[in-house]
C-alpha cells in the first residue's frame, strides 16, 4: 500500500514537471541590450556559382547559378563612450573621441535570393532546398570575410563624425571636433 | 588444411596492412572513398550596389529560434473523354525549417528634426521618434532544413523564412521590446549627453509622456 502511494506521488510530481516544461517560452534564446549607432549601410550583390562534379561515382554533373543581395550595417558603439571621451574647452568648443567603427550586421533578405540557372545531368537529382541553403551559407561566409575590405568601416566613421557634429551643434556647441581612439 | 591456413594468413595480413595504411593516411578509408565530395561555391566578387548614410540607434537585439513548415498534397486527375475524371491518390510534400532570427529594435535617429532638440547651457531636451523594429535577420547560415520531402523551389523556402520573420516581429511586439528599447535609448543618450557636460537631460518620445529627467 505504502509503495503504491509513493509511486502515485512520484507519478503526480512527474506529470507536474511535464506541464511546467510545456509552459516554458521555447523560442527566445536571448535579449541583449545594446547602444549601437549604425551610420552606414552597404547594399551588395553577389553571384553564387557551383558545380557538383567532384564525386567520382556520380554520373553526370549538376550546376547552379544563384544571385543574392546583402545588406551590411556598421557604426559605433555609444556604450563605449564615457566622460573621458569628451573634452570641453570654453562654452562653444568640444572634442569627442569615439571608438572605431564595427560591422554590426549582415542580412541576406529571403526575397532577394534568386536561382537564375540550373543544369542537372540526366542521372542526377536537382539541388534540394537544404543544398541550396548550404551554398548560400558559403556565400554569406565569403561576404562576411570581405566586408571590412569594402571600406564600410571608414564610411561608418565618416558618417558618425558628420552625425555627432550635427547633433552637438544642435545643442549649442559651435565647434565640434570628432576624433577616433 | 594447410592451404586454408595460408589463405587465412594472407587475408589477415592484408587487413592489417590496410588498417595500417589507413591509420597513417596512406590509403583512403572505405567510408571516405564513398563519401560525396562537398559542393563548394566559386569565390566570385561582390558588387556594391548602394551606399547609404543612416543613423539607427539599436538598443535591443533579440535572438530567437523558430520552426516553420509547409505541406502540400499534390493530386493528379486523369481526364478520359465521356468518363468521369479519375483522381489519383495524393502525394504529400513536406518542408520543415528551423530558423534563428535576430530582431534589432531601436530608434531611427534620422527622423530627429532640428526642432526636436533644444537646450540651455547645462540642460537638454530631446523629443525622439518612437522605437521601431529596424531589422529582422534570418540568414542562410541561421537556417536548418529539418525535413524535406518532395521538391521545393526557392520561393517556398523564402516564404518559410518570411514566416519566421513575421513570427519574430509579433513576438517582439508581444514581449514589449519596443518599450524596452525606448527605455534603453533613454539610458544610452542620457549617459552620452551627461558625459558631454549636461547636468540635466530630458528625453521624451513623440506622443508619449516624459520618460526620464
Amino acid at each position: 500500500m505504502l509503495i503504491l502511494l509513493i509511486a502515485l506521488l512520484l507519478f503526480a510530481s512527474a506529470c507536474r514537471q511535464k506541464e511546467k516544461e510545456r509552459d516554458l517560452p521555447a523560442t527566445i534564446l536571448a535579449i541583449q541590450q545594446t547602444g549601437k549607432l549604425a551610420t552606414a549601410e552597404y547594399t551588395l550583390t553577389k553571384i553564387i556559382r557551383a558545380s557538383d562534379d567532384q564525386t567520382w561515382y556520380k554520373i553526370g554533373d549538376r550546376k547552379i547559378l544563384m544571385h543574392c543581395e546583402a545588406h551590411l550595417k556598421a557604426g559605433i558603439d555609444l556604450q563605449q563612450v564615457s566622460r573621458n571621451n569628451f573634452e570641453v574647452e570654453g562654452d562653444s568648443l568640444i572634442t569627442v573621441t569615439l571608438p572605431h567603427a564595427q560591422l554590426f550586421s549582415i542580412a541576406i533578405p529571403p526575397n532577394k535570393i534568386q536561382v537564375a540557372y540550373q543544369d542537372i545531368g540526366l542521372l542526377r537529382d536537382p539541388f534540394s532546398a537544404a543544398e541550396r541553403e548550404q551554398l548560400l551559407a558559403q556565400a554569406e561566409q565569403q561576404i562576411r570575410k570581405l566586408a571590412t575590405s569594402l571600406g564600410i568601416l571608414q564610411t561608418a566613421e565618416t558618417n558618425a563624425v558628420t552625425y555627432i557634429q550635427h547633433l552637438l551643434q544642435q545643442v549649442g556647441y559651435k565647434h565640434v571636433s570628432v576624433i577616433f581612439e | 588444411m594447410k592451404r586454408v591456413r595460408n589463405i587465412l594468413m594472407i587475408v589477415v595480413v592484408l587487413i592489417v596492412a590496410y588498417w595500417l595504411f589507413t591509420k597513417y593516411k596512406a590509403l583512403p578509408s572505405v567510408g571516405s572513398l564513398f563519401k560525396p565530395k562537398p559542393v563548394t561555391i566559386e569565390n566570385t566578387p561582390v558588387v556594391i550596389k548602394q551606399i547609404q548614410a543612416i543613423a539607427q540607434l539599436v538598443t535591443i537585439s533579440a535572438y530567437e529560434e523558430m520552426v516553420a513548415d509547409t505541406t502540400v498534397a499534390d493530386t493528379k486527375t486523369i481526364d478520359i473523354p465521356l468518363l468521369p475524371a479519375i483522381e489519383l491518390p495524393a502525394s504529400t510534400r513536406k518542408l520543415v525549417i528551423i530558423g534563428k532570427s535576430t530582431t534589432n529594435v531601436g530608434i531611427d535617429m534620422q527622423q530627429l528634426r532640428d526642432t526636436d532638440i533644444s537646450g540651455t547651457k547645462d540642460s537638454i531636451h530631446i523629443i525622439l521618434p518612437a522605437a521601431q523594429i529596424l531589422d529582422v535577420i534570418v540568414n542562410p547560415s541561421d537556417v536548418e532544413v529539418f525535413i524535406e520531402v518532395g521538391a521545393w523551389d526557392n520561393t517556398a523556402v523564402a516564404n518559410l523564412k518570411n514566416k519566421i520573420r513575421y513570427l519574430a516581429i509579433s513576438d517582439a511586439m508581444s514581449r514589449g521590446l519596443l518599450a524596452q528599447s525606448e527605455k534603453k535609448a533613454v539610458d544610452v543618450l542620457t549617459s552620452f549627453f551627461k558625459a558631454a557636460g549636461y547636468q540635466k537631460v530630458i528625453i521624451q518620445f513623440r506622443g508619449n509622456a516624459i520618460k526620464m529627467e
